[in-house]
This record gives C-alpha cells, sequence and structure tokens, in this order.
C-alpha cells in the first residue's frame, strides 16, 4: 500500500474549496504514473464536460496521490459511489460524465474488473438494501462516532444554527418551515411550520420546546437509532425551534427501555454545553436555550402530547380533551412546541438547503397548504418476515412494493407475502392487492391505516390476522390509561370477542357486533389511542373477512396460530428420525425409535412449538 | 474548552476532517464498528475488542479505530466498515471474531479485501 | 437488597424534597432496589406528604415500576410485534412453563429468576429478543432461553 506524500495531499484539497458543498467528488489519480498515462489530459476533458452539464458547481475534480493500481492508469475513484474506473482515455469522459455524473448510472465498460476469478464485491448502490434508500434524517448514520461533537460538526453540524442564528428573524425561520411542507414524523402528519406558528403567536410566556423521544410502537425503533447514532442533531433541531417559537428551555422526554440512547443524549447535551452551542449566549449570538432530559417511566399512552406532558408534570399519562391545544396551553399551561426526533432531525437539513429544496423530494404540492402532500423522506422499521431486517429511509411516495421487495429483498424462507402493518397500534394492515400503493401520509390513511411512527412489520402465510388484530388489541388494553370509557371497556370487550374467535367459541354474528363496536369507540373515544385502536381490526376484517369467518364457522385457524384450532404433526417422509425433538419436547409427547419416523401424541401435545424449532428436517407442521 | 463563536464552526471542521476520514487524516486504515443496540445485541462489543487485539498484536500505529451507531441492516450484525486511504469504505457483515481476524491479516494489513465475508464497498447515498 | 434508614433520605434529597419530582424519586427507587418496597413508599408518602394512594397510581399506572422484588436474573421477554410474528409470546409461555411460575413479574422460589414480557425494546432487526437483565439475545427461541437458564442455575449451583 502507498502513502500519500504530504504535498500532494495539501495540493489534493485544491486551493481552500470547501468541498463538502459537492455531491460528488471525482478522485483522479496524479501519481507519477497516471501523470505519465495522462491523467492531466482527463482532468480538462472531465471539466470541460461538467461545465457543458451544468455539474461543475456539484461534481468537484479532486487530484490525489497514486492510489496503488498503476497499471490500471489513469485511474479515477468516483465518491462517494466508491466506484473504480481504470484505463481511461479522454475520449470516455463525454459519455462518462453524461451517463453517470448526471444520469448517476456507472458505466460499467469503464469500471476496474479486479484479477481474482472469484465474482467482484458490489458497490453499496448495487445493493438491494441500499440501493432505493436516501439519507437525510439517518445522514449520519453509521458515519460519525455519536459521542464526538465534532464529528458531527464535520458533517456541518450546528452550521444551520449558526446561519439561522445569524441570518433570519423567527419568524422567517417559522415561514421556511411551513414553505417546506414537513409534517410530524411521530404519527399524526401535523404540519411543522403550523405548529410553530401557533406557538410563536401565542401570548403567554415562557414556551417550551418539547421532543418526544417516547418511541412506543412496537415494531418501531426509528426513533432510538437516531437518538444514537446522531443525537446532535436532535439537539440542533431543537434550538432552531425554541429560536423560532421563542423558548429558552427544552425538554427530552426518552423512554426508559432505551439506556445507550439515553447515555449518548446526556453525552451529546454536556458536550453542547461546553462548546457553547446550549446555555447562556449560544455562539456568542445572544440567544439561550438549554435542554433537560426527563426519563419516560414506561406508559405508551405517554406519546400522546397531552399525555406526555401531565407526565412530565409528574402526574399520571390520562390524556385531556383536545379543544385545548397544546402549543397554546401546554407543559404547565404554558405554550409548548412538541415534535418527535425524527421531526427535529430533519430540521437542520432544511433550514441549511432551503424549503425549495426540501419540497423537490417527496409527494404532492405543499406551496398553497402543508397538507397538500407529503415532503422530505421517512424511515421506516422494516421487520418481521422480510430477509433484510432493518432501518430503511426513502422518499416520501416509494411503494410498498419497492420497500418490502427490493430494499426487503422480499419473503424470508420462500414464504409467500401476506400483509403489511404500518403505523402500530393505531394502524392497520395493508393486503397484497395494495402493494403498489405509494406511501405516504394521505395514501396510507385512506386504505385504513396509517404512517404512524414508521413500523412496517411485514407478514407472510404463517401470520394469523385475527391474531393480530387480537395482538394489538390487547396490547391496547393493557396500555389504555383507563380515564374514558369507551376505550376502558370498549376493548376489553373487543379483547374478549377476539379471544373467542381465536379460541374456537365465537358465534355467527361476532364480526357484525366487532365491527360496530369499532365505529362506537372509533367516535366517542377521549384520544387517539381509543380512536386509532380499532384500525388492526378493522382494516383485518375488510381485508381478510374470510379468515374471521374460517375461525368462527369452520373452527380452523388457516395460517396456524391459533393454539386452541390447531395440531401438531410430524410428517413421516421428511422426519429422520434424529431424536431431537422428542429430547426438547417439555411434555414427553414425542415418540418414536431412532433414525425412524417420530410421532406427535396430540392428547399430551400443549402446542408449545419447541418440536418445530428445533426441527433441522422442516418435518413439524401445524394442520 | 472556550465557547464557541461562529468562525470556529468552520475550524472544528477542517480539525475534525483529518482525524475522521483517512482521506485526509494521519491514518492509513480507518475501522468502524456500528454499535447501536442492535449491533451490541448481536455481539458488536466482541467485534471491538477483537479489532483492538489485532491493533495490538500487529504493532502498527497507522489504523484509526473507532464506533458509529447503526448502520441500518440490522438482519446481518455485527457489522463493521474497513476504510483504507485512497479506497472506498468496504462493509463486511455477519462478523466473528474468527472472521475479524482473517479480515484485519487480509484487508486491513495487505489490502486485499475478503470478499467472502464482504457486503459491499461504498458509501449510502445522501439527499 | 436492604433498606436501610437513609435510602430514602438521599433521594428525596437529590429531588430537593420538591414532590413534582415523585416520578423521578420512585424511578431513583425502583433502580436501586429493582422493585418499590411497601416501606419506600411508606416514607416517601409520610416524607413529602402525599397520600399512599396517590403513590400506588403512579406505580402501577407506569409500567416501569414493580411492586414486587424480581429475580437475580430478570428475564424479559419482547413482545413488540415485530417479536409476536416470530413467536414472542410462544416463548413468554414456555420460559413461565420451564420456570414453573405462575404469572409474569412472579419470582422463583430460589429467588435467581422472575419472567416478564415487555413492550417494544427496539431491536425488531433481530427478532425475536429476550434480555436477562443488561444482556440483549437476539435471533432466540425457546430451547436457546432453556439452555441459558440451565447455565445460569450451574453457575449458581
Amino acid at each position: 500500500m502507498s502513502t500519500i506524500p504530504k504535498q500532494v495531499l495539501e495540493e489534493s484539497q485544491t486551493a481552500g474549496r470547501d468541498l463538502s458543498r459537492f455531491r460528488m467528488q471525482l478522485m483522479l489519480c496524479s501519481g507519477t504514473a497516471c501523470v505519465s498515462s495522462g491523467s492531466h489530459k482527463i482532468k480538462d476533458a472531465l471539466e470541460r464536460e461538467l461545465a457543458k452539464q451544468n455539474l461543475d458547481d456539484e461534481v468537484a475534480v479532486v487530484m490525489t496521490g497514486c492510489n496503488g493500481f498503476c497499471a490500471q492508469g489513469p485511474v479515477m475513484v468516483v465518491q462517494p459511489d466508491g466506484i473504480f474506473y481504470q484505463l481511461l482515455s479522454d475520449k470516455d469522459i463525454p459519455l462518462l460524465v453524461e451517463e453517470h455524473m448526471l444520469k448517476g448510472r456507472p458505466v460499467e465498460k469503464l469500471m476496474y474488473k479486479p484479477s481474482a476469478t472469484k465474482t467482484a464485491v458490489p458497490k453499496m448502490s448495487e445493493i438491494g438494501f441500499f440501493k432505493k434508500q436516501r439519507l437525510l434524517a439517518l445522514r449520519n448514520r453509521g458515519l460519525i462516532d455519536p459521542e464526538k461533537i465534532e464529528e458531527y460538526i464535520a458533517r456541518d453540524g450546528y452550521k444551520a444554527l449558526a446561519k439561522v442564528l445569524t441570518k433570519m428573524k423567527p419568524e422567517e425561520v417559522v415561514q421556511e418551515m411551513i414553505a417546506s411542507g414537513l409534517r410530524g414524523r411521530g404519527g399524526g402528519g401535523f404540519p411543522t411550520g403550523i405548529k410553530w406558528k401557533t406557538c410563536r403567536d401565542a401570548p403567554e410566556s415562557p414556551k417550551y420546546v418539547v421532543c418526544n423521544a417516547d418511541e412506543g410502537d412496537p415494531g418501531a425503533y426509528m426513533d432510538r437509532s437516531i437518538v444514537e447514532s446522531d443525537p446532535h442533531v436532535v439537539l440542533e433541531g431543537m434550538a432552531i425551534a425554541a429560536y423560532a417559537v421563542g423558548a429558552k428551555k427544552g425538554y427530552v422526554y426518552i423512554r426508559h427501555e432505551y439506556p445507550l440512547a439515553l447515555k449518548r443524549l446526556q453525552k451529546a447535551i454536556a458536550d453542547a454545553r461546553e462548546y457553547g452551542l446550549l446555555g447562556k449566549n449560544i455562539l456568542d449570538q445572544g440567544f439561550d436555550f438549554d435542554i433537560s432530559i426527563h426519563l419516560g417511566a414506561g406508559a405508551f399512552v405517554c406519546g400522546e402530547s397531552t399525555a406526555l406532558m401531565a407526565s412530565m408534570e409528574g402526574r399520571v399519562g390520562e390524556p385531556r380533551a383536545k379543544y385545548i391545544h397544546t402549543v397554546e396551553h401546554g407543559l404547565w399551561d404554558r405554550p409548548t412546541n412538541l415534535n418527535n426526533v425524527e421531526t427535529y432531525a430533519n430540521v437542520p437539513q432544511i433550514m441549511l438547503r432551503g424549503s425549495k429544496w426540501f419540497t423537490s423530494i417527496g409527494t404532492g404540492d405543499v406551496s398553497k397548504s402543508p397538507w397538500g402532500g407529503s415532503k422530505g423522506t421517512k424511515v421506516f422499521s422494516l421487520v418481521g418476515k422480510v430477509k433484510n431486517t432493518g432501518l430503511v429511509e426513502v422518499p416520501m411516495g416509494t411503494t410498498l412494493r419497492e420497500i418490502i421487495f427490493d430494499i426487503g429483498g422480499g419473503i424470508s424462507n420462500g414464504k409467500k407475502f401476506k400483509a403489511v402493518q404500518t403505523g402500530g397500534p393505531s394502524g392497520g394492515v395493508i393486503p397484497e392487492s395494495l402493494l403498489d400503493l405509494p406511501v405516504d401520509f394521505d395514501q396510507l390513511t385512506k386504505v385504513g391505516s396509517m404512517m404512524g411512527s414508521g413500523g412496517m412489520i411485514v407478514m407472510n402465510e404463517d401470520d394469523c390476522m385475527v391474531d393480530i388484530a387480537r395482538y394489538f388489541i390487547d396490547f391496547l388494553v393493557g396500555e389504555s390509561c383507563g380515564k374514558c370509557l369507551p376505550c376502558r371497556e370498549g376493548l376489553r370487550q373487543m379483547s374478549s370477542m377476539l379471544n373467542d374467535i381465536c379460541s374456537g367459541k365465537a358465534e355467527k354474528g361476532t364480526i357484525d357486533l366487532l365491527e360496530n363496536l369499532c365505529y362506537t369507540v372509533r367516535d366517542t373515544a377521549l384520544c387517539a389511542l381509543g380512536r386509532g385502536a380499532v384500525n388492526p381490526v378493522l382494516t383485518t376484517i375488510k381485508y381478510f373477512r374470510e379468515e374471521y369467518e374460517a375461525h368462527i364457522n369452520k373452527k380452523k385457524c388457516p395460517a396456524g396460530v391459533c393454539k386452541a384450532l390447531i395440531t401438531y404433526k410430524i410428517d413421516a417422509g421428511k422426519c429422520n428420525g434424529c431424536t431431537l425433538c422428542a429430547r426438547e419436547c417439555p411434555q414427553q409427547a414425542i415418540t418414536g425409535e431412532k433414525l425412524k419416523p417420530h410421532k406427535i401424541n396430540t392428547d399430551l401435545c400443549i402446542r408449545c412449538g419447541v418440536c418445530r424449532d428445533v426441527c433441522n428436517q422442516d418435518a413439524v407442521y401445524v394442520k | 474548552m472556550p465557547k464557541l463563536k461562529i468562525e470556529d464552526l468552520d475550524k472544528i471542521v477542517e480539525q475534525s476532517k483529518k482525524t475522521m476520514s483517512v482521506r485526509y487524516g494521519a491514518g492509513r486504515v480507518k475501522i468502524t464498528v456500528h454499535m447501536g443496540t442492535c449491533g451490541i445485541s448481536a455481539g458488536a462489543r466482541d467485534i471491538l475488542s477483537a479489532v483492538m487485539r489485532c491493533v495490538e498484536d500487529s504493532g502498527v500505529d497507522d489504523i484509526i479505530v473507532t464506533t458509529s451507531g447503526c448502520a441500518g441492516l440490522c438482519s446481518r450484525e455485527p457489522m463493521m466498515t474497513v476504510e483504507v486511504v485512497q479506497h472506498p469504505p468496504v462493509k463486511y457483515v455477519d462478523l466473528n471474531e474468527k472472521k475479524v481476524k482473517e479480515i484485519f491479516d487480509e484487508h486491513v494489513m495487505k489490502g486485499n479485501i475478503v470478499e467472502d465475508y464482504a457486503l459491499a464497498i461504498g458509501g449510502e447515498q445522501m439527499l | 437488597m436492604e433498606v436501610q434508614p437513609n435510602d430514602v433520605d438521599n433521594i428525596v434529597d437529590r429531588w430537593r424534597g420538591d414532590r413534582s419530582y415523585l416520578i423521578e424519586m420512585l424511578q431513583d427507587v425502583q433502580e436501586q432496589f429493582h422493585y418499590i418496597p411497601k416501606e419506600v413508599a411508606e416514607k416517601l408518602s409520610s416524607d413529602l406528604d402525599v397520600p399512599l394512594t396517590h403513590i400506588f397510581h403512579i406505580t402501577t399506572f407506569y409500567k416501569g415500576f414493580t411492586l414486587e422484588p424480581r429475580g437475580k436474573y430478570p428475564i424479559s421477554v419482547c413482545t413488540g410485534t415485530a417479536c409476536h410474528v416470530k413467536g414472542g409470546a410462544r416463548i413468554l409461555e414456555n420460559v413461565m412453563r420451564e420456570l414453573n411460575v405462575s404469572r409474569e413479574g412472579e419470582a422463583t422460589p430460589d429467588g435467581l429468576f422472575s419472567v416478564e414480557s415487555v413492550r417494544c425494546l427496539g431491536c425488531c432487526g433481530l427478532a425475536p429478543v429476550v434480555t436477562v437483565g443488561d444482556d440483549v439475545y437476539g435471533r432466540t427461541s425457546s430451547t436457546k432461553v432453556n439452555r441459558l437458564i440451565k447455565r445460569i442455575k450451574g453457575k449458581e449451583r
């Protein structure tokens, strides 16, 4: 491996140009070997073509030291894609610039091909999981050390705050936020700018900004990941919001189940204070703002704004009626601006690059009203029965099919897609027929689900839709605060009906009764927890009614999940008699000779599923 | 640490680039272990210790070892990124201590990407 | 852990005796004792002049508080949606059967284990997930957890 001579390195910084503003950098080798094979000619050709395509503002040509592939020279590496081009000639450049730099399609015939016979390692942009992702809220993920404030600053951190404090009036910040069309990423999709404006216009003071990091939707962990991998972006977003609405004090309400996120957040706040990015006279601009952490004590309903504030005031987290808005009468009855983690994470880039840039991403038209579309990106936690599980960030308007099949790689273990659940316990399930739905706030609501905070749980043929509905209702029965009757008693009745269906005890007519109860709860519950609770039930009935009917009429669970309606069997053709299941069975219900097919005694079987878990031959099945 | 003024931000940007990226910096190789909650529960702490041990045993002093948050692809954790100066970063997935040793010997010390364990080379696409 | 006379005083002092920080004080108690001992709740009630019923209201409302001691190795089985579709509920049932406890949160007679469900831990990419104390185990199964329990039992013997 050759090292770069110091003067070459310095030269490569190209006369103090700020390279960070370029979207792409062409690292052209100017080592002795490459120069002798004509890399200066390539440089001239590149600059000419870039200017011709109006790309010279976006793409920088950087001369670097020898990169060691002298035999392939002239050699060029395109950053950040990391694509090698080799044996370049100036004739290749027009095509290269047009195809790769302008249209984003790397030119294969000019690419470096490793000499080894094995298949080459693909580029990040060729990996399905990363190909369609575009990072905005997660732009620092995996790149910076979250516990080093300098690394955040090096990636343009706190630059937006500096810009806002020196160049913009608070009113202008609010206007810019309204123009961006950013809508709350926590679930409701309320326009952030409108919230800021209402809070700013409220006459009382002091005002507060609060960050909701009480991420409670089961199956969703976007906010945990943002706080863990990039805590300062949340602080910067909050500071900008505080400047805009006129607050001096902020709080982060974070779940106690997230110890690592909490630790990194505490460190980030301490570092920001030390650097004068929080506290008095921030960046010497006369703006005061500080942030404290409030640790949640474990209640799903505290994700609801009024409940969250009640909890912060030391009371139990019971929501109140929403006709009194928290932006006007929130924490300690003062105007309070509450946004969630991902919303704040979007703020610095919007301020830095402008609302016009932001509105170029996403769906709809927000020029007249922020409700006119869904702008920017959304982070989803893509989990469940999908091959690639993880956190994905895509532009609004990406279809479910692209997310699940292109990014997620489709269904794992060769199974068939059945449904995807979005929006947590207030969302719904979406069937295969709607896979081409472009994902944004309004489209998801139209099909009976919702964006929610971004959980996306993929299910296959082995998942019972009645069981899923029961799961969410049981979750919410446990989390209902009990203040209003429709939620407290209504959900309990729904749970008992769903449990009857799952255990084969339900009678004909239960589905209609269940649906009617859903409508009543939806129309009368006090807060979104109760009102949204019916969505998992209504959507599963709407799209998978035959599955409910099978449970009730035929006493069968077609997916083989509901314990009371299934029996475990061993496929004698597949069983190789390894005895593993017989040894693991807690009931000693499995018998058989070594190397001969085994059998399950259904009278003893408690349907715990351990045999299926341990079987290496996939011989245990459910009927 | 004195409180920052606006112009100090740019100075920090310059200074940090040197330590953050091998493209600008002193090190020859940067190894990033991805340590979010997912990564840690999949065993990232052991991976980090294995990397540190490799560095120690090799006796070289031009390797930057650092940690970062979740890289997004939880199903392939634990993950690490190896970036050799003048080469794009390479992401390795499904790691264990044995693989780390092999990657260290081959890629970090000799510059040969261990294709069997590598997921991809290059960076993610930003907006 | 035995409650010492000044334990409660220290916690109350940390929050300057301000009863609006009752939740924070209770979180400190939970952190220190891993549950809210009855005598601590009573002392907080009299020191802060807060009705004991109010303390019960709070400690039973929030899932972060428990009113009975947990085992030395508290096992939490994640029952978030991703873990649910990958069999989290079955793991919970199977572990409870293995430990022979009849309800969540109940400690085994030897005081070693307790098991309970926990709402999403945010490790959905590694579902199903189980934690034992501070250690997180992803992509687990009933059999793996049972083996883990046996290993801990062996170590403690």
